[in-house]
């Protein structure tokens, strides 16, 4: 317990030659066997995509014909992949409005609990589904909203609300019945980012506050949300990462019981990626092609992470 | 508590917070009570009790179907990963909290923006790479993949966590001649233990349900992984319309995440927000 109140290690210096002799051989072998594996396996793999993009080409045949920029040009008149990028933007804005009001909320009223233990629990039950195979989930998701037997439908039903059923995996409400499986995933997520955060800022801020008669909910806006800043920014990046990359959650949610490829309406970048790379039911073994699309997801993630940390928010951080 | 006009924002979303829970709690508990339910009294609506608590579903699942092969694949695949994994991370993660060196910084910066590669953009190329090794299809290629995929984000981990100790000790180590092996092996090692468990425990859980990578790099039946081995049950019990037997299934992968998670909880919160909030 000592140890978390002294001041963390200290970088030292690279200088001394006792130093240099010292720390050389340890530096080496931890450091190059590691970062070349990160190279090669991780890196190097992004210049190939770049390079594979450029050419026609299924990716088990031998030879590969150069076309240039052709696949982009393919990619931005396929109406399905624009669907998708469409999707994709419309998890990141969507998503981030709900998961962060939803975890804003959740957050005050959690600080505001008094025991330790209630805290905990709350946060532990609201992150279980984070700890889950997401092919178990998206399943139960598809259990809870299947029209005919599904547990949403059996509970309106019940409570009387039978004129709210619908049929929640048809066209009309599919992509909003995958959303609702990624808010409930990630508010537990987050809400534990920001519990902590929040849990770190010195009570006395609170004190005058409380002197000064102002409500908890005043307290929140006013002390709490500009001191977890820092994390709420960081979990909006995770977060427009998280909507591009996700797969397995909509990959199976969308693909119903009957084991077909998720239908376009639920689709992200990355699931027509896989499809158009690797599907199994209808194969397209567009390896090339399929490149071109890794290529324009890296290149708007990167652009949206960019965007989200330097423009919207620009604002200096508080000290405290 | 006295009712407190200004107070009812706090009310209300407590309210909310209720019954999100309750609705999560509602809902996996009738997950379990469905796996009872043959295929019939499934289709008979949620308020149909099972007629009798048979383990039919379950054992059919289990055998008949390898759900039970799946996860000692898993078992095997995700062990020696994290173990490896850990096992490359500590020292360079070491190493790089704890020494300025050339190029320190930069290794740092690359790992950090390895995090957030998405491997939908490498999986192309890794495919064709690991099928030049005839790699692809067996568990020593998906180990592999998920030791070096899970490095950037297990080395960040480990250096916010050295970090958090100080360094006193391992100076004092240096003026009586320690050497850098020593210092890593004997005192950092041992201060850093809940750290390593944390970061382990987390890594574990993330491969243990990891699906992208297994899905396009395992086929054959007897390799696949917990995950893809759901998958592939609903093929096979939908065609043949065994609801009961994939509601078991789901239970069956479900469950041993949830009782691993419930008792290492506080660990495995520990690695996530280590370095949140340090100002």
């Amino acid at each position: 317990m000592f140890i978390k109140n002294l001041k963390g290690g200290q970088r030292m210096e690279y200088r001394s030659d006792i130093f240099k002799k010292r720390y050389k051989n340890f530096i080496l072998v931890s450091t190059i066997p590691v970062v070349t594996f990160y190279v090669i396996f991780m890196i190097f793999p992004i210049v190939q995509s770049l390079y594979y993009s450029l050419f026609k080409w299924s990716g088990f045949s031998a030879e590969k014909e150069y076309i240039g920029l052709e696949n982009y040009g393919e990619l931005i008149g396929d109406s399905l992949f624009l669907e998708t990028v469409v999707n994709s933007f419309q998890y990141v804005v969507f998503g981030a409005v709900i998961i962060i009001g939803i975890t804003l909320m959740f957050t005050y009223v959690i600080t505001n609990y008094k025991s330790r233990k209630l805290k905990d629990l709350v946060q532990m039950i609201l992150f279980v589904p984070n700890t889950i195979s997401p092919v178990a989930l998206a399943l139960l998701w598809g259990f809870i909203l299947n029209t005919r037997w599904g547990l949403l439908n059996g509970l309106l039903e019940r409570i009387g609300l039978g004129f709210l059923q619908r049929g929640w995996l048809g066209n009309d409400y599919i992509f909003g019945a995958a959303l609702s499986l990624l808010v409930w995933i990630h508010v537990g997520f987050f809400i534990v980012m920001y519990v902590a955060a929040a849990d770190r800022i010195p009570y006395s801020l609170y004190e005058s506050a409380q002197l000064a008669g102002a409500s908890t909910w005043k307290q929140f806006t006013k002390i709490t949300v500009p001191l977890i800043k820092d994390v709420i920014e960081t979990s909006l990046v995770l977060w427009t990462i998280f909507a591009f990359k996700i797969f397995g959650y909509l990959y199976v949610f969308g693909a119903g019981g009957a084991g077909a490829d998720a239908p376009p309406p639920v689709r992200n970048i990355s699931v027509q990626l896989f499809l158009t790379a690797f599907g199994k039911r209808t194969p397209i073994n567009r390896l090339a092609y399929a490149s071109a699309m890794a290529i324009v997801l890296l290149i708007l993630v990167a652009i949206l992470v960019y965007v989200i940390r330097n423009i919207l928010m620009s604002a200096e951080t508080i000290e405290y | 508590m006295k009712f407190k006009f200004s107070e009812i924002p706090k009310y209300l979303i407590n309210l909310f917070l209720i019954f999100w829970i309750g609705f999560t709690l509602f809902m996996f508990l009738w997950l379990i009570l469905s796996s009872f339910k043959t295929t019939r009294e499934i289709y008979m609506g949620v308020w149909t009790m099972p007629s009798d608590i048979s383990l039919d579903n379950y054992i059919r699942v289990l055998t008949d179907f390898g759900l039970l092969r799946y996860m000692l694949n898993s078992l095997v695949v995700v062990t020696i990963s994290t173990v490896l994994v850990l096992a490359l991370s500590a020292p360079i993660a070491y190493v790089l909290s704890r020494l300025k060196f050339p190029g320190s910084s930069f290794i740092t910066m690359g790992f950090i923006i390895g995090i957030g590669i998405p491997i939908q953009t490498i999986f192309i190329p890794l495919y064709l790479m690991m099928s030049g090794f005839s790699l692809t299809d067996s568990y020593i290629g998906l180990i592999w993949l998920y030791t070096v995929t899970s490095l950037p984000f297990t080395i960040y981990l480990l250096m916010s966590f050295f970090k958090t100790i100080p360094s006193t000790l391992e100076d004092a180590a240096r003026i009586d001649g320690a050497t850098a092996t020593q210092s890593f092996l004997k005192i950092m090692l041992p201060m850093a233990r809940s750290g390593l468990i944390s970061a382990g425990i987390f890594v574990f859980v993330m491969l243990w349900k990891e699906f992208l990578l297994a899905l396009v790099f395992i086929s054959t039946e007897s390799y696949k992984t917990i995950s893809l081995g759901l998958y592939s049950l609903i093929t096979k019990l939908t065609y043949t319309g065994d609801w009961g037997g994939l509601f078991a299934g789901v239970v069956l992968v479900v469950l041993p995440s949830i009782i691993f998670y419930s008792i290492l909880a506080r660990k495995f919160i520990a690695g996530l927000t280590v370095g949140i909030g340090k100002g």
